[in-house]
């Protein structure tokens, strides 16, 4: 049973299931290679090559730990609190002192926009944590078991995919009262439902190989062999889509932010720092320019990671 | 591959390259710019913006201090409002030259109501929209000669003041003559008669908020079709400013009989200038003249001078002012910083730019049902802890301290000195007393506001959470969407703490016994207190202005000595906005009061 396990790994060289050369029944030959080249080495090999070929990739990542690390230690970074109200030194410029400058109330834009990567991090990874957990539940169930289960399920993600993203979540925040928890909530249902579809597409192809035929032989329960067998091979795709959405959710975060239906105030978010800026767009932009470019900067970092990470993974670009 | 890479890597660069260079140019625009928020910014104009305008100054002005009236003239126009002015940018209201009739009035508005029915709340975005269509017994003067807070009232639907009878109990009204209804179905310009009056004035109240207004009048009674009489059960000195209050329409009789069809919450009829053609929710509300309209004008000429009017409602500030500097608008509602109706000024500098002391004043109510709240050291500590001075220069670029009777009410306001003694900021003084008063380590509240009225009341709630904080309490701000806040949750006493504009009320009484007495129209706090309410009784008696202005003050001393809720805090500086082209309009009105008072004499030269 050994090979059906590292029949799981997603690296596609190898003929396992899953892979669009794969399909094969597990065999001595994938023994074999298990046994020289183990999960950890081949996981090694794989990052030593995603090194090589994504500098950009790589780059992103740099820049993604970078924010992880100021958001964890943003007590560290800045000895500024971003809801202090420095009075006498209302909407001053970028100096020595407040490096981004202070905004109308006197708060330092530094500190705002470090201890606000906390919120757009907190909130993005939440979303696609859960999205991606519900979605390959809902997705995994749906496409194995098809019939009225799959009809009823895909019918409920038709009819949340057919509104648009923002205005669903707009709805819901608007429903609920504005919170962490509430927008977190309000972008899982808006993107919980296109991992269901990437996951149940990969799990009506996963479901018709024979090393899930054989399992099913061998008399494994479906929960079983959905957990076993198909979500480890559907993992690649929403690995991909989970980096790219992540950046997608730094953005929906801020809209809903800049709409005034994210965290309460004075909690710094960058959707809400921008919002604020707005007003003094010209005479202080300071104000906007540093939460503008922190949401840029991250979406793009993200989206590079997400790039490189579907490069890396997609068995038809590799050399 | 490779090559995409370098492609992107090159993307990257250039894109890393073009942030930088944009910081490297805002940090110089920013030195640049620093000094302008503690000076005077020279406009295309040579006009000036007063950047640092306080409250003293502004207090100075409104108590009526200042003789020289003409103070402010601008472009040779003498503009006379200058009592709460405190800017006027290219002011051409009133001119010398005739009317053009024609055209229509493209008036901004922030948010909308559902119904237009005025018994069914006090809502501004309401009584504003129902101005044009319903009328008064009496109105304010408005014109070049009127000073922004003087509020005097004159016959509209009334033919003259009221006879008041010698005991006080009995107030005749005599109805103007020729005055018909609005040639709508069902009422189809029938004409005005008593017994709308009559019908009205019972409709609220028995199920109006406008029953206090009407508190001791016994009964309401036609005497002939034009003579109205109101029988009291004892004396009632507001009475007479209450018939002229900016919430009490005059609607027909059909208004009260389901069987007649009259929608009273969509299609509104009445004796007003324009007549609601039509309607959207959030969107539009539009106006045609009403050709049958009684008045004239100096010259005999048909009133109004305007065709229609359509009030377009733009929640978004930019995007009202992007359409205000296209000229769609012709007036902006948006109520501006110092800051932004600076940079508005300097981006158009052909529009007319107006700064005056509102209407009415910021408050902060605490509810009674919170056991901390009925501690009066608690209530004074929390007062005593808002730095509002600071918030008011900081975030409105001026204005002055408020009072239990705000500044509108010039002759019953207490004089600045004394509210600025009584509402003082003493932060280590308020931290004291909240220890004294068994709360040494604060409790948690939630704050209640909306974010509708624009972004510097969300400042200012950011404030007043930081000052809060700062005394020991944990603050939860919570933002609410207009309907919620206003017709929901401060109403209905669901909050600790709001944070919000009063509405800017026209008679002291309104000020105090409709906040402040037990079970008052809009008393959403709670507080109940024997001897205020008597005191509160005490003045409607008094008819002499000079007596009853001393009760007025020793009323208003004993709810800021007890920290009675709602807190007054700040009266800022409204900034409002109008294109070159709007004549004998001012945005908001002057003076201060909901329903666009002199509508029928606005025109637009162009």
């Amino acid at each position: 049973m050994a090979t059906v396990t590292t029949s799981t790994t997603t690296k596609p060289t190898t003929g396992e299931p899953g892979s669009p050369s794969g399909g094969s029944p597990p065999g001595p030959s994938d023994a074999r290679v298990s046994d020289e080249n183990g999960p950890r080495a081949r996981f090694k090999a794989s990052v030593r090559h995603f090194i090589r070929s994504q500098p950009l990739g790589l780059a992103a990542f740099a820049f993604i730990v970078l924010l992880i690390l100021l958001a964890v230690f943003a007590d560290l970074v800045t000895s500024f609190d971003p809801t202090i109200q420095n009075r006498r030194d209302v909407k001053v410029g970028p100096n020595g002192t407040f490096f981004f400058g202070t905004d109308h109330l006197g708060r330092d834009v530094f500190a705002r926009i470090i201890y606000g990567s906390r919120i757009s991090l907190t909130v993005a990874g939440s979303v696609v944590v859960l999205s991606t957990f519900i979605g390959v539940v809902i997705g995994g169930v749906s496409g194995y078991f098809g019939g009225w289960v799959d009809l009823v399920l895909q019918r409920i993600i038709d009819a949340v995919m057919s509104i648009p993203v923002l205005v669903l979540a707009l709805f819901i925040v608007a429903l609920l009262g504005p919170s962490l928890r509430n927008l977190v909530l309000a972008l899982v249902v808006v993107y919980t439902p296109r991992f269901t579809r990437i996951a149940r597409g990969e799990m009506l192809r996963i479901k018709e190989s024979d090393y899930v035929a054989a399992a099913e032989a061998l008399g494994a329960r479906p929960f079983r062999t959905i957990a076993r067998h198909g979500v480890p091979n559907l993992m690649a795709p929403i690995i991909i889509m989970a980096s790219l959405s992540f950046g997608n959710a730094i953005v929906a975060e801020a809209a809903l932010s800049f709409l005034g239906l994210g965290v309460p105030p004075p909690n710094p978010s960058w959707g809400r720092m921008v919002a604020d800026a707005k007003e003094w767009i010209r005479l202080f932009p300071w104000m906007l320019l540093a939460p503008a470019t922190a949401i840029s900067l991250s979406v793009l970092a993200f989206n590079l990671f997400g790039d490189a990470v579907r490069d890396h993974l997609d068995p038809k670009l590799v050399r | 591959m490779r090559q995409d890479t370098t492609s992107k890597l090159y993307k990257l660069l250039v894109l890393l390259l073009a942030f930088g260079l944009m910081a490297a140019a805002c940090g110089s625009d920013a030195e640049e710019a620093e000094p302008e928020t503690d000076e005077e910014v020279e406009t295309d104009d040579n006009e000036s913006f007063d950047n640092d305008q306080s409250g003293d100054d502004v207090a100075e002005q409104a108590s009526g201090d200042d003789d020289d009236e003409d103070a402010v003239d601008v472009d040779g126009v003498s503009t006379r409002n200058a009592d709460s002015l405190v800017l006027a940018l290219n002011d051409q209201r009133y001119t010398n030259q005739d009317p053009k009739p024609g055209g229509t009035l493209v008036y901004h508005w922030r948010a909308d109501t559902a119904s237009l029915d005025p018994r069914k709340s006090s809502t501004f975005h309401l009584h504003y929209r129902v101005g044009p269509v319903y009328q008064r017994l009496y109105a304010p003067v408005v014109g070049p000669d009127v000073a922004h807070y003087e509020q005097i009232l004159e016959p509209q639907l009334a033919a003259d003041f009221p006879e008041i009878s010698e005991d006080g109990l009995t107030y005749t009204v005599k109805l103007r003559e020729g005055i018909t209804w609005q040639d709508v179905d069902p009422v189809s310009g029938r004409p005005f008669v008593a017994d709308d009056v009559v019908a009205t004035m019972n409709a609220y109240k028995e199920g109006g908020f406008q029953a206090s207004f009407l508190d001791r009048v016994d009964s309401v009674e036609a005497v002939d079709d034009l003579t109205v009489q109101f029988n009291l059960s004892a004396p009632f000195s507001p009475l007479a400013n209450f018939m002229g209050n900016h919430h009490m329409w005059i609607m027909p009789q059909e208004a009260f009989h389901e069987a007649s069809g009259y929608d009273v919450d969509n299609q509104p009829i009445g004796t007003g200038p324009f007549i609601l053609a039509e309607r959207e929710v959030d969107v539009e509300t539009v106006y045609e003249k009403n050709p049958n309209y009684w008045e004239t004008d100096e010259n005999g000429v048909q009133l109004p001078y305007l065709d229609g009017m359509r009030l377009a409602v733009i929640s978004d500030q930019d995007q009202a002012l992007a359409a205000f500097k296209s000229g769609e608008l012709d007036i902006s509602d948006a109520d501006l910083t110092v800051e932004a109706q600076e940079q508005l000024a300097d981006e158009y500098p052909e529009g007319q730019y107006f700064g005056w002391l509102h209407g009415s004043t910021t408050i902060m109510s605490l509810n009674m049902d919170r056991e901390e709240f009925q501690n009066p050291d608690v209530r004074r500590a929390v007062s005593m802890a808002i730095d509002r001075k600071g918030m008011g220069d900081t975030i409105r670029g001026g204005g002055t301290f408020s009072g239990p009777i705000n500044t509108n009410i010039l002759e019953f306001v207490l004089p600045e000195d004394e509210r600025a003694e009584s509402l003082a900021y003493d932060p280590e003084g308020a931290k004291a007393l909240l220890a004294e008063a068994g709360y040494p380590d604060g409790f948690e509240v939630n704050l209640i506001h909306t974010d509708r009225y624009g972004p510097a009341y969300v400042a200012q709630t950011e404030w007043l959470a930081a000052d809060l904080e700062a005394l020991g309490l944990t603050v939860n701000i919570e933002t609410l969407d207009y309907g919620t806040y206003f017709t929901a949750r401060w109403p209905e006493g669901d909050y600790d703490i709001q944070f919000g504009p009063q509405t800017p009320f026209q008679e002291a009484d309104e000020w105090l016994r409709g906040q402040y007495s037990t079970g008052g129209g809009r008393n959403w706090t709670g507080y109940s207190d024997r001897v205020l309410d008597v005191m509160l009784e005490e003045q409607l008696e008094l008819t002499d202005p000079a007596e009853r202005r001393d009760k007025l003050f020793e009323i208003q001393r004993y709810i800021l000595d007890n920290a009675v809720p709602p807190l007054p805090l700040w009266t800022h500086i409204q900034r409002k906005q109008m294109q070159p082209w709007v004549r004998n309009m001012s945005p908001a009105g002057t003076p201060p009061g909901y329903g666009f008072s002199g509508l029928e004499r606005a025109w637009l030269d162009k």
